[in-house]
């Protein structure tokens, strides 16, 4: 994949995610229709291609402005995946030695590879990951599960141990795939199905939208690295 | 650098680090503030008992009721761990916006329970919806 077009797809795909976001935050009036319609307005700009470097800037600046009217993020870990999208995709449009653009889609393949990594690497520390009591207690006692009847996975030990055991794996050993093509579109296979689980299971869609949107970054890294 | 910079540039993608208490939140209305609330508690966006596969495959795509559930419960960490006066008055909001006062019973309370053993973590002051005209 050439730099132009991962961009380009960045661009599609990052201006998806927050259309769908903004289309949730318009179905409760107190979070501001009118912010959140201008949201969904610059989304679809963006994945219009038309003057996206300003697209890009105005949605950066209405996520920041989400920061400061949510106190913070509103939905953590895809917010911040969102924001570095955003300002790695107006750098990439608009630097003008290339090499900077390289460097800035470069650096989110890289915070799209870390953001696997270290999840696995925080979680392999604690031994209650190990063995799987940490998955039975989000199970049992927190507020993900969308249905009381997944709580019950909780009463299944080998299963929450079978699945702590595949998801810290898929996540240590998410960098390998960058080592080829194939290995690549294995890896981001699996990792789009993790997301659709955790969305199924947990309620966490928006994960899903905004960890495909950096995906183009990484196929095209993985084929400069490996001068394809 | 400004605060919010830097987890721009630089991410923390430490996700589930730590599994820490499981917290419950539950709110009362009231009829005034020093009323006698045992049994009046309800549990906030309590969640189905079942979630059929036709629903969750749309909620790929909008989940809005799921996402403000993690956000309140969100703002509940935060009540909890940094004593935020905004994020307990966040709460006091978005359930009296979800969950409008039924008459006369104006004030809200809530609190945060340990779901694993009941323990009362956290316990608001009543707050009037709407507020008194002055």
């Amino acid at each position: 994949m050439s730099l132009d077009a991962a961009i380009r797809l960045t661009g599609i795909l990052i201006g998806f995610a927050y259309f769908l976001q903004s289309l949730e935050h318009l179905q409760r009036p107190a979070d501001g229709r009118f912010f959140f319609a201008l949201r969904a307005g610059a989304a679809l700009w963006l994945m219009s291609g038309f003057a996206s470097p300003a697209a890009a800037a105005l949605l950066f600046i209405l996520g920041l402005q989400g920061l400061k009217k949510f106190d913070g993020p509103y939905n953590g870990g895809s917010d911040r995946m969102g924001l570095l999208i955003l300002w790695t995709l107006l750098v990439g449009e608009l630097a003008s030695p290339v090499l900077l653009c390289e460097a800035a889609f470069g650096y989110l393949a890289l915070q799209l590879t870390l953001s696997y990594f270290l999840a696995g690497a925080v979680k392999l520390r604690d031994p209650e990951w190990r063995d799987g009591r940490a998955l039975t207690r989000i199970f049992r006692d927190s507020i993900y599960p969308v249905s009381e009847s997944l709580r019950g996975w909780a009463e299944r030990p080998a299963l929450m141990r079978a699945l702590g055991g595949a998801m810290l794996a898929f996540e240590l050993l998410f960098p390998l795939c960058l080592l080829s093509p194939t290995a690549l579109k294995a890896g981001l296979a699996l990792a789009f199905a993790f997301h659709v689980g955790n969305a199924l299971i947990l309620g966490l869609n928006r994960f899903v939208w905004v960890w495909l949107a950096a995906y183009p970054a990484l196929v095209w890294f993985q084929a400069r690295l490996s001068g394809t | 650098m400004k605060p919010w910079l830097a987890p721009v540039l630089f991410p923390s993608w430490r996700f589930f680090d730590r599994v820490g208490t499981g917290l419950r939140l539950e709110y009362a209305w009231i009829p005034h503030p020093l009323a006698d609330h045992l049994g009046a508690w309800r549990e906030y966006a309590a969640r189905p008992a079942r979630y059929p596969w036709t629903r969750a495959f749309f909620t790929l795509f909008i989940n809005a009721a799921v996402n403000e559930r993690l956000y309140v419960y969100g703002r509940a960490e935060k009540a909890l761990t940094e004593e935020s006066a905004r994020a307990v008055s966040d709460i006091q909001e978005r359930i009296a916006e979800a969950h409008p006062p039924p008459p006369r019973r104006p004030y809200l309370i809530f609190r945060l329970t340990d779901r694993e053993n009941d323990e009362l973590l956290f316990l608001a002051e009543a707050r009037r919806f709407p507020p008194e005209a002055p």
